[in-house]
């Protein structure tokens, strides 16, 4: 069964250089866990000391309550599948799968092979168990991986971006292979990635690293819908979200968000005259009929993304807005759009601090 | 390749013959050069070799032909046959401690650190110096009246001894001077083949839980078997062709303790000016180092499967 | 020997050497090959620059050209040079001679030398070295830095436990001395007991004693595996297992002990004469008073015994063009002129009677000479011609040590240095 696991306070120094400062967050039994952010943010320094592969400079790190600072990776009870798999090249497929469980001794020999071929079984490799790794391809590897940091039923499962080196649709296939897993086995997993869909679709809770430091920790909803800075809410989607620099003032008892061409009504905890900052995505702005329009412009680019149709409009001057239609809504280049709101707020940022600013309920 | 090859032919629709087409002669003219080197530096040579050794030749002055007298020469002679006993255990003594040293060595600084530049530096130092010095170094040392010895096994109770007066301490003697010198040389081509090595390898073993000794066992020792064999190979023929160690230092003595078949040629061509004598010899260690080589190759095919 | 035919392994490397240097045949230029260099400073090197000047000035016409060489390959170097016939006119040797005479690169001096010996007999000392260099009563070679191995012994040690030089006289006198020295807490005797690098010792020197000065019968033949040779093994064995002599000797080479004796660690070391000068300008505590040379023992009061002498000498190319301008210059270098340069620039043993006189050679390194050419006079024993004896002495050392060390009888270690030797002939 899953252990919890707990950071408090936990820092990591290289030298002079400061790679994680005061991280705080807790992982219940059995969840799933995102560490998201760029590569420098920290997440890889912050799983490498939970594995213990680095010491820790500050604070301590617990794993189902025990502080384990002190404790070798090979008895914090964990597993983990590496970037580049680290299969021992030198042993088949099955002895590569055996490797944990004759490690720690003590499990008999039928035991081990009962296992691995469970463990094989599970994975889909069965008739692959008395090669050797590099006869694997890509994705056979990738499951090998899987299969030798489960197989002795480890508290925490530490996964360091395990489908990176996969192409776009055995990633997505194995996406749904991983959740599957978690799910069957119910192991605590913290799952290192850079790739925010992978984060969204995995998690039942998401950390999102920047420069060392924990920026935001929740569901995928939360740092979906409510990003609590820029950098977040900028990570986050497909698409980088566009931001407007302006400000807000007051008008006909309502706040209004003013910038040259763009001029909406916003309902915010904000007082008047502070410069602001509004947040843009493509799924938050819809064509609606001239009326009801918050915004004009003019269709610049359209692109076809299969489903979906891409409209990079232009607003007052020279401002491009990005917006997700219907791929049948028939919109063409030099078309003139009203566009209005498709979710029940803007995103504000104060433009000083990048924070967000949140919704009047 | 094969296929490919009778791809290409079918393709070009002709029926020439495969070795001369001008494609496949290019390649065969870049090694050429190299070829011709190894021949008139080794192949040559170790045809006249064969070819004076049977001849009985003294100082200069080549002699009747004598067929393979020398070589009933050398095996009936009970100092050549000492000699091979003594190369024997020269060498193989040498190998093991070079080797356990010189892998420690390489364990223990593989990390690039500060320290352990400065310690490689250090252990370097004997394989760098000439061994014409280090080895006079080490007579003097080791010499009873002159030396270091009496002055720190003295205060331990240990009565004054002649180390390289005696036959059993004057084979250590030269084995330490072996050592001395090639653990370092050890030490670096161990340490290739250890940086070699993927750091996440390591990383994934511990996690994996397994303890330092197990690692070495079966992590570090199975995917250093090549760097290993390359090492080994390399210091047993160093070993067994050495002259330096026994000439400088012991002289071969006392009473032959120390003549190894290297010793023993030398002596019988340049000092006795038996050079058909000498050539034989030289045939027989020539013989003596291809069978040491295949032995260990074999050894290493036959002790464990390697992946492709 | 005279059966190998000129074909030799070097007529291949002759060609390919660069032993162009040699000038051809110019009458008036007379090239010489010798470990010396004129250009340099030792005293040898002085005397031979002087030598020639001089000769060159007496001889306006005539042109000596010195190419140095290294001495350890001078020899073969030359053989391979006259099958080349570019060999230099005039060729130095030590031990070499009889590989010279035997392979026929040297040349018979009877023609152009005959009246000169005759007329400078009576002055010209060391007659046995004149007798080492005649083959068949041709002389082959003139010698001129002749040298014998003789023993070395620390006088103010002797002094201070009240031995003379006449108690070295007997090999019972001789383990004697040693055994007051030791008792005494002095430094006792050094023995280069080594196969590498011999030298002569007590063994070798007690059995030519035995043998009639010659450590090899006629014909170059080795048979020391009789009465005489193991009671001369027998000699030195007891010596060491008696703890006279210590068992690390059996690792040293002449060279270890010469060294161990500079610095001062020893009171006895055999040694050859030819080091006397180096013994006094490398070590602070050496000079005529406290170091002298002596004769071997012998086994009686009334002889000494034999020591091994040898002599840097100079002989004629049989294909040289300008044999008349050569031979001339050789006996200058022999002259009272040339044998004065030698001594007292050169510091080697006086070659004339007259020249030993004279009143420059008194007193440090020229008291030591004059001692060992008193005991080179009286003792020395050339080896036979053409015998190859310089191995010989590791022969006996390895007879030693296979005594000591593993438990052979004297009789079968003597065998197989016998054997060995006579191999090598």
């Amino acid at each position: 069964m899953g252990k919890t696991v707990e950071f408090c306070e936990v820092g990591k120094n290289f030298g002079s250089v400061s790679a994680l400062q005061g991280l705080n967050l807790k992982i219940e039994e059995g969840e799933f866990v995102s560490f998201l952010g760029p590569s420098g943010s920290g997440k890889t320094t912050s799983l490498n000391m939970l594995a213990g592969l680095l010491s820790v400079s500050a604070g301590e790190i617990k794993i189902a309550g025990q502080r384990v600072n002190e404790v070798p990776p090979e008895r914090r009870n964990i597993a983990m599948v590496f970037q580049n798999y680290a299969l021992y090249p030198h042993l088949t497929i099955a002895e590569n799968l055996a490797f944990p469980l004759r490690a720690r001794r003590g499990m008999s020999k039928d035991e081990i092979g009962k296992r691995v071929n469970d463990a094989a079984a599970v994975l889909g490799v069965p008739d692959l168990l008395e090669r050797y790794p590099k006869e694997l391809s890509g994705g056979q590897q990738q499951r090998v991986a899987l299969g030798r940091a489960l197989i002795r039923d480890p508290g925490v499962l530490l996964l360091d971006e395990p489908l990176s080196n996969l192409d776009a649709r055995l990633r997505i296939r194995m996406r749904r292979d991983i959740k599957k897993l978690h799910e069957r086995l119910g192991a605590t997993i913290v799952y290192v990635t850079h790739d925010q869909a992978e984060a969204l679709t995995l998690s039942s809770r998401i950390a999102v690293f920047n420069l060392g430091s924990l920026q935001q920790f929740g569901t995928p909803e939360e740092i979906y819908n409510k990003p609590v800075n820029t950098f977040v809410a900028n990570f986050l989607g497909e698409r980088e979200m566009t931001f407007v620099e302006g400000s807000i003032e007051e008008r006909q008892g309502r706040q209004w968000f003013t910038a040259p061409g763009v001029t909406v009504p916003v309902a915010h905890e904000t007082p008047p005259s502070q410069a602001v900052t509004l947040g843009i995505r493509a799924e938050t702005l819809k064509p609606v009929p001239a009326e009801g329009a918050l915004i004009s412009g003019e269709v610049r680019e359209v692109e076809h993304s299969g489903a979906d149709l891409i409209l990079y409009v232009t607003v007052g001057v020279q401002r491009e807005l990005v917006v997700r239609t219907e791929a049948n809504s028939g919109f063409e280049k030099g078309d003139r759009i009203d566009l209005g709101l498709a979710q029940s707020h803007f995103h504000l940022f104060d433009t000083a601090t990048g924070v967000a600013l949140a919704p009047r309920v | 390749m094969a296929e490919a090859g009778v791809a290409t032919v079918v393709g070009t629709g002709g029926r020439r013959s495969k070795l001369f087409r001008v494609g496949e002669v290019k390649p065969y003219l870049f090694v050429l050069p190299f070829i011709g080197l190894e021949a008139l530096f080794l192949l040559l040579p170790l045809g006249m070799s064969l070819y004076y050794s049977l001849f009985d030749i003294k100082y200069l002055i080549v002699g009747d032909f004598v067929g393979l007298q020398n070589y009933f020469e050398i095996f009936s002679n009970r100092r050549f046959l000492a000699s091979v006993g003594v190369t024997m255990t020269f060498s193989l003594f040498s190998l093991f401690f070079t080797f356990i040293v010189g892998f420690a060595l390489a364990l223990w600084l593989v990390k690039d650190n500060g320290h352990s530049v400065f310690m490689r530096a250090i252990i370097l130092v004997p394989y760098v110096i000439s061994m014409l010095v280090g080895s006079l170094l080490l007579k003097w040392v080791l010499s009873q009246d002159a030396g270091l010895t009496d002055l720190l096994l003295g205060p331990l109770g240990i009565p004054s001894l002649s180390i390289l007066g005696d036959p059993s301490t004057a084979m250590a003697a030269i084995v330490y001077n072996g050592v001395w010198r090639d653990s370092a040389f050890a030490m670096m081509l161990l340490m290739a083949g250890l940086k070699s090595i993927p750091l996440h390898i390591y990383q994934a073993a511990k996690v994996d839980g397994a303890s330092k000794l197990y690692t070495f066992w079966r992590i570090t020792l199975p995917l250093m078997r090549m760097p290993i064999l390359i090492t080994l190979v390399r210091l047993l023929l160093y070993f067994v062709n050495s002259l330096t160690f026994q000439l400088v230092l012991t002289g071969g003595g006392p009473a032959g303790a120390t003549t190894n078949i290297v010793l023993h040629m030398y002596r019988s061509a340049f000092e006795d000016s038996l050079l058909g004598l000498g050539n034989a010899m030289s045939f027989v260690l020539f013989l003596f180092n291809l069978a040491i080589i295949a032995v260990i190759i074999i050894l290493f095919r036959v002790s464990g499967r390697t992946p492709k | 020997m005279g059966r190998y035919y000129a074909r030799t392994l070097a007529t291949v490397l002759a060609a390919t050497c660069s032993l162009g240097a040699i000038a051809q045949a110019n009458a008036g230029t007379v090239t010489m090959w010798t470990f010396l260099n004129p250009e340099n400073t030792s005293g040898r090197e002085v005397a031979l620059r002087n030598v020639i000047e001089k000769y060159e000035a007496n001889h306006p016409g005539v042109d000596i050209v010195v190419e140095p060489q290294d001495w350890a390959t001078m020899t073969e170097k030359f053989v391979l040079s006259h099958s080349a016939n570019r060999a230099p006119d005039i060729i130095w040797s030590a031990q070499d001679l009889g590989l010279l005479v035997n392979s026929g690169a040297v040349t018979s001096l009877n023609p152009y030398l005959a009246d000169w010996l005759a007329e400078n007999d009576d002055d010209l000392l060391f007659d046995n070295a004149y007798d080492n260099a005649t083959y068949d009563g041709e002389l082959m070679a003139v010698p001129l830095f002749p040298y014998s191995v003789l023993v070395f012994y620390r006088k103010d040690h002797f002094a201070q436990v009240g031995l003379t030089e006449d108690d070295l006289d007997t090999w019972d006198g001789f383990a004697a001395a040693v055994k007051k020295l030791q008792d005494a807490g002095l430094p006792g005797l050094l023995l280069p007991l080594s196969e590498d690098k011999p030298s002569s010792t007590i063994a070798t020197t007690a059995y030519m004693d035995l043998n009639d000065g010659h450590l090899l019968a006629e014909g170059c033949v080795a048979d020391f595996a009789t009465d005489i040779g193991v009671q001369a093994l027998t000699l030195q064995t007891d010596m060491i297992k008696s703890g006279l002599i210590s068992q690390e000797a059996v690792a040293r080479t002449n060279d270890d002990a010469w060294d161990l004796f500079i610095g001062g660690r020893g009171s006895i070391v055999p040694q050859t004469s030819a080091r006397a000068g180096a013994l006094l300008s490398s070590s602070d505590w050496a000079n005529e008073e406290t170091v002298g040379i002596v004769p071997w023992p012998s086994f009686t009061t009334d002889h000494h015994g034999p020591s091994v002498g040898a002599s840097w000498q100079v002989s004629l190319w049989s294909g040289s063009q300008n044999k008349e301008e050569a031979s001339d210059f050789m006996a200058f270098m022999a002259s009272e002129e040339g044998a004065k340069e030698w001594a007292v620039t050169g510091e080697q043993l006086p070659l004339r009677a007259s020249v030993a006189n004279l009143p420059e050679l008194s007193g440090g390194v020229f008291a030591l000479n004059q001692a060992a050419s008193e005991a080179l006079n009286e003792t020395g024993r050339f080896p036979r011609p053409g015998c190859a004896e310089s191995s010989t002495m590791g022969d006996w050392n390895r007879a030693a040590q296979d005594v000591l060390l593993n438990g052979i009888s004297p009789v079968d270690a003597l065998q197989e240095a016998t054997d060995s030797t006579n191999r090598r002939q």
